[in-house]
């Protein structure tokens, strides 16, 4: 199965630095959940929606989390459909946030 | 056990915290207390104080929400201690207790309860919820110097041409995106962080760094108006934008801005190196 992250870059630009990766995983954790959470929540409010999809599309990328930044990106284009919608597209974000989580928290 | 301190996206962290109330060690329920009513803050440190004792033995975490309210939630235990909070937080305000400003929630019973008390509460600050601050995207700031900022910029900005390590300012708002970039930067470079617009123009007036990676989304103001204010007032400013997004609109922006890179996220040791090479090139 293919790994849910692509740390390369990641590694690249912090020359390796393992105490640095992992308090990067900590952050990264914290913020996504928060992220996450603030999704859901604003699944009526398009603009902040949408923010928050765009925040979170932002993050999976620099992680090297392909996969959940497709799905934040196709997130923060559907601002306008319906909330089941949404809801959908936040179960979507999470399952693949757990397997991100699971991956990561296995390298530490 | 530390008890943990929210006053920054209490809402949002406290919602995570119901959504994990299923794992080990997580908190189990949270005692909300309705004291924005009262129009008297509560002092993070003074309620510290008082729940630092009562909750020794216990995961805990308080949050301080926007509007003044609060919430304190541990990982369980006996009704005693439930009690003893409530006392404790009705005593701080000089309340006898039968002004009913509490509420209990267990996450697993009230769980859908309280998420959808800090839903609505995050509904009524839709724009500042994300980053507590004067302004929001909804109201933007208008990115601006003082006067004196202005002199300070125009007196000093000159000495940049003499450092030989070059300073760097990043504008970014994720946490997790700042660290990143930070962490790569400052084993080389003098680094200042901003999370805000308003953060941004003081570091920027006070430092007048050599280079600043500045995010497009911000949480109080947009990032090209930040760049806009900073070409005209520091024509000698070397900017690069940054942001998830590719889009035309902010391509054009960028250039009518005149500022000098647009990198779009990921961010890679490439795309930063190339601007910081760029800047050094122009200086030569």
């Amino acid at each position: 199965m293919e790994a849910p992250v692509d740390l390369a870059n990641l590694r690249d630009m912090i020359d390796g630095d393992k105490e640095m990766e992992k308090a990067l995983f900590e952050e990264f954790f914290s913020s996504f959940e928060a992220g996450i959470a603030a999704l859901q929540s604003s699944s009526g409010d398009a603009e902040a929606w949408r923010k928050e999809a765009h925040a979170l599309k932002g993050v999976a990328l620099n992680l090297g989390a392909q996969t959940l930044g497709e799905l934040c990106k196709n997130a923060q284009e559907a601002q306008h459909d319906p909330e089941k919608t949404k809801a959908a597209m936040v179960a979507t974000i999470r399952a693949e946030y757990e397997q991100v989580k699971t991956f990561l928290q296995g390298l530490c | 056990m530390l008890i943990d301190i929210v006053n920054k996206n209490a809402e949002r962290a406290l919602l995570s915290a119901v959504e994990q109330s299923d794992q080990r060690h997580a908190l189990r329920g949270a005692l909300y207390f309705r004291c924005a009513k009262l129009n008297q803050k509560p002092q993070e440190e003074e309620i510290l104080l008082i729940f630092r004792s009562l909750l020794q033995d216990k995961k805990a975490a308080i949050y301080f929400f926007h509007d003044g309210d609060l919430a304190i939630a541990w990982n369980g235990g006996k009704k005693s201690v439930l009690d003893d909070v409530c006392k404790q937080l009705y005593a701080y305000f000089h309340l006898t207790g039968n002004e009913a400003l509490h509420t209990y929630y267990d996450f697993n019973a009230h769980g859908e309860d309280l998420r959808l008390a800090l839903r609505d509460k995050l509904k009524s600050f839709p724009a500042n919820s994300k980053k507590p601050h004067a302004h929001s995207a909804d109201h933007p700031m208008k990115p601006a110097f003082t006067d004196a900022q202005l002199r300070h910029i125009k007196k000093h900005a000159a000495e940049r041409r003499t450092l030989k390590v070059p300073t760097i300012l990043i504008v970014e708002d994720q946490d997790f995106s700042r660290s990143l970039l930070k962490g790569m930067l400052n084993k080389i470079y003098e680094c200042y962080c901003a999370a805000t617009a308003e953060q941004a123009v003081a570091l920027y007036a006070e430092h007048i760094p050599c280079i600043t990676f500045l995010d497009i989304e911000l949480p109080d103001a947009n990032g090209h108006d930040v760049a806009a204010l900073i070409k005209r007032h520091d024509p000698e400013s070397f900017v690069v934008m940054v942001t998830a997004n590719h889009y035309e609109k902010d391509v054009a922006l960028a250039r009518t801005n005149k500022v000098q890179g647009f990198i779009v996220k990921p961010y890679s040791k490439q795309k930063i190196m190339e601007a910081v090479r760029k800047f050094r090139g122009a200086r030569t």
